[in-house]
């Protein structure tokens, strides 16, 4: 069977009305739970799981996958409009998205990230229908070497992120390398930095993490302001981003597509650090690196486009091998087990039906989550209206009800309030909260990587040069660090030259 | 998003209902049970399917809640402090008794808790590459032999019964082989469907890989043959005393009065013949296996002892770090 014969198979299937009722319900509920700060797409699909058993398995995993790819679209709302992430995918729109709505743009940074969204989710679709499976075998052949150098590339990104003071942006990466070191010791089975806190057993959570550093401290420091906010003042110019923004913008969305769909595929936070990563990409090849940060529509397309991406990327482990690389895809091969159909590489030959039903719906899906969200944009602004007395209560209210539904735990509540405050005096000493988020999740999977490529090689380094993935992507990494030092580098050799004149 | 918010809002009046259960039989409102797993993981979704036939012979519903933190043993410390009114449940397994208090300091005892039935047996066993020239557990203990420190295993985690596992076999056969943890089995799956590591000591996540020849069963753990293979043997077969012992259980607060244990013993057990129930069982590999309250109770407190005594021997965990 051809491409286009499968792919008429699985229009087939969606086009039935109740797939394409189920499509629709798991885009919904998906652009709410991205929505609402905290509250993700995980604990969505688990409350949602039993109640596909009667279901057929095509609906069943076209609504769930439409939770999934829905909530990376909603994701960006939050943090355009309140500077708090809906999800953690979407922390790294804060920097840029949260500015543009300052300065009246919220209606563009919102229209580019659906767009943006689109785009990649349809171009993610293409990617999955295409080379799933050459695309699955390449990823098995990341193991921990492969991981770690990877990793290390994402650490030398980090140095991207900066906006102010380098060396501040390295002192938290430490203080994130350090958060991220919390919990069990993977290799001993061992608590470490717990301090007896049982619920420190796993780690802090990303969630109270992201929530506390960017959302609650940004209510506090629109405390200290009178209650007449500047954004209230700020005249909302215009709702739809302009052909200006989407010249801005376009290569952006690729190029963040591009990324997010490679690193979607590998097992892991691929959706969290896809988003990193192509913000960095595009403030190293902007030609005017200096605005991001202030209000750049590309770092807001780019870390969007990546995430969606992403979200297509990562069903490709689940549908061609059967393994689930990420929490979300762990649910939906639950759901599989559950109907009865069995993920590996037989899936795609043993059950047509749901494969290309699956892919198809993905098409519908982005389609129907466009037509959803445009319209939206014009409401979500209008959001910006509310009083701030009104606002920052009910902000802090969805916070803390995102942070306590993941594990209903109150701990993680005090541990959000925390990190509000922590955030706060970042804040106040211009301490940048990126550089930080991005360290916490990088941190564990490099120790991880490190510790286990040493096991295995019992304890000869050589591993990281002699494997092929591994030695370029050190390497890579090596000429990164190198190519941001040596601006500095000149310009210490032009300040010396100046003193011998 | 409505789900969400309802089961939200509905756990939060839950938890506000004043205890009304003067003069009526127990039960007179909805059972809570706490999954000390995610939900969507096979723990979450065999309590589910035993919960859900198990609320005619109650008359009442359960609530089911997720709390997965600290491989389970953040959830049983919640519960230990529950009220003993039969209204607060826990589904662990009994690693969270017999296991991890072996190595890391947890917030309860198996006495803080009475156990009410256990329902389970998760299955798990040693896989290799189907690409590996080894053809049976004697062959690749023979490799093991003339190669020391050669062999690499993944697991889910330090101190699993799957570490021991394999730890057993080396300790008796006098070899050497190098343990790589992951945080998880989907993890270690990959890692040896990859060819990271040679060998996945694990749970049965790896039945299609091994149907579809990707992978080869060496050995299963657990007391039985596996359904889908037959032929392989179990480590006891071979000649290896050991058995992976994990159960999925039901437990209460201590003090849970004795009627309302049985009631709610005699109910789970009559939802254990329910073809729904074995139907999920049987998709997600998992032997059904029953003890009532007080069997239950005294299989854990002699599985403590057993693996407390194998923890000691093998000297897994608690110096891992050294053996490498």
């Amino acid at each position: 069977m051809g491409v286009i014969e499968s792919l008429l198979l699985g229009f087939k299937v969606v086009l039935d009305p109740t797939n394409i009722l189920f499509c629709f319900i798991g885009v919904v509920i998906g652009t709410l739970v991205g929505v609402l700060p905290g509250i993700g797409p995980v604990g969505a699909m688990a409350l949602l799981l039993p109640a596909t058993f009667k279901a057929s398995p095509e609906s069943s995993i076209i609504m769930l996958a439409g939770i999934y790819y829905g909530a990376m679209y909603g994701g960006s709302t939050t943090s355009i409009l309140v500077n708090i992430p809906g999800e953690a995918a979407s922390v790294v729109t804060c920097l840029d998205g949260y500015q543009m709505a300052r300065q009246g743009r919220a209606g563009p940074a919102l229209g580019i990230a659906a767009i943006g969204s689109f785009i990649a989710g349809t171009l993610s679709v293409v990617g999955v229908m295409l080379v799933a499976n050459p695309l699955a075998e390449a990823a098995l052949r990341f193991g921990p070497p492969e991981y770690f150098a990877l990793m290390c590339s994402g650490l030398v990104i980090l140095t991207y992120l900066a906006q102010g003071s380098v060396l501040k942006a390295l002192m938290m990466a430490l203080v994130g390398l350090l958060l991220g070191s919390v919990g069990l010791d993977i290799i001993t089975g061992l608590p470490r930095f717990t301090f007896g806190v049982n619920e420190l057993t796993d780690g802090v959570g990303i969630i109270p993490l992201a929530v506390g550093l960017f959302g609650i401290s940004e209510v506090l420091i629109n405390v200290e302001k009178t209650l007449e906010t500047e954004i209230l003042r700020t005249e909302i110019t215009n709702v739809w981003p302009s052909l200006k923004d989407w010249a801005a913008a376009k290569w952006a969305v690729l190029r963040g597509s591009i990324i997010g769909f490679f690193l979607g595929t590998l097992p892991g936070g691929g959706a969290i650090l896809s988003s990193f990563v192509s913000y960095a990409v595009e403030k190293k090849i902007s030609k005017h690196p200096e605005q991001f940060g202030k209000g750049a529509i590309e770092g807001v397309a780019a870390p969007e486009s990546a995430n969606n991406a992403a979200a297509g990327g990562s069903l490709i482990p689940l549908l061609s091998l059967g393994i689930p690389p990420n929490v979300v895809m762990a649910m939906l091969f639950s759901a599989l087990i559950i109907h009865g159909i069995q993920p590996g590489p037989l899936l795609i030959k043993n059950n047509p039906n749901l494969f290309w039903g699956l892919v198809a719906s993905m098409y519908v899906g982005n389609a129907l989550l466009l037509l959803l969200n445009l319209p939206l944009v014009g409401m979500w602004v209008q959001v910006l209206k509310v009083p701030s007395r009104v606002l920052f209560p009910l902000i802090l209210l969805f916070c803390l009800i995102g942070a306590y539904s993941v594990n209903n735990l109150i701990f993680d509540l005090y541990l959000m309030i925390f990190f509000g405050g922590l955030g706060y005096l970042m804040r106040k000493f211009g301490y940048e909260a990126a550089p930080l988020v991005l360290a916490f999740v990088i941190g564990p999977v490099l120790e991880q990587a490190l510790r286990q490529s040493l096991l295995i090689s019992a304890g000869s380094l050589l591993i990281f040069v002699t494997r092929p993935i591994s030695a370029v992507a050190l390497g890579i990494a090596f000429l990164l660090l190198l190519s941001n030092l040596l601006p500095y580098f000149k310009k210490y050799r032009a300040e010396y030259e100046g003193f011998e004149e | 998003m409505k789900p969400t918010k309802a089961g939200f809002l509905l756990g939060v009046l839950l938890a506000m209902m004043p205890v009304v259960s003067h003069g009526q039989e127990y039960p007179t409102k909805p059972i809570n049970i706490l999954v000390t797993f995610a939900a969507g993981g096979t723990m979450d979704i065999s309590t589910r399917a035993l919960a859900s036939k198990a609320e005619k012979f109650l008359g009442q519903p359960f609530v089911i809640t997720n709390n997965g933190a600290g491989g389970g043993t953040v959830g049983l410390g919640i519960v230990a402090k529950e009220r003993p009114d039969g209204y607060h449940l826990v589904a662990p397994t009994s690693s969270g008794f017999v296991r991890i208090p072996h190595f890391r300091p947890v917030a309860y005892k198996l006495e803080d808790f009475v156990p009410i039935m256990h329902f389970g047996a998760p299955q798990s066993g040693l896989v290799i590459r189907a690409d590996s020239p080894w053809k049976s557990l004697k062959e690749f203990v023979e490799y093991a032999k003339l190669n020391p420190g050669k062999v690499t295993y993944g697991t889910l985690g330090v101190g699993s019964a799957m570490q021991h596992a394999m730890e057993y076999i080396a300790k008796k056969e006098g070899i050497r082989w190098t343990h790589v943890p992951y945080p998880g089995s989907a993890p270690a799956l990959t890692a040896l469907l990859g060819g990271h590591i040679t060998a996945q000591s694990g749970d049965s996540t790896w039945i299609p890989h091994v149907k579809e020849g990707r992978l080869r069963l060496l050995a299963m753990h657990g007391d039985r043959r596996l359904k889908a293979f037959p032929e392989v043997p179990t480590l006891r077969e071979q000649g290896y005393d050991f058995t992976n012992e994990t159960v999925f259980m039901i437990a209460g607060p201590k003090g849970t009065p004795p009627a309302v244990v049985k009631k709610l013993d005699e109910a789970l057990r009559r939802a254990m013949d329910d073809p729904a129930f074995l139907q999920a069982m049987a998709k997600l590999e998992i032997e059904p296996s029953y003890r009532n309250s007080e069997d239950t109770k005294k299989y854990l407190e002699e599985a403590y002892g057993r693996v407390g005594k194998l923890t000691a021997e093998l000297k897994v965990p608690r110096d891992a770090e050294k053996k490498q």
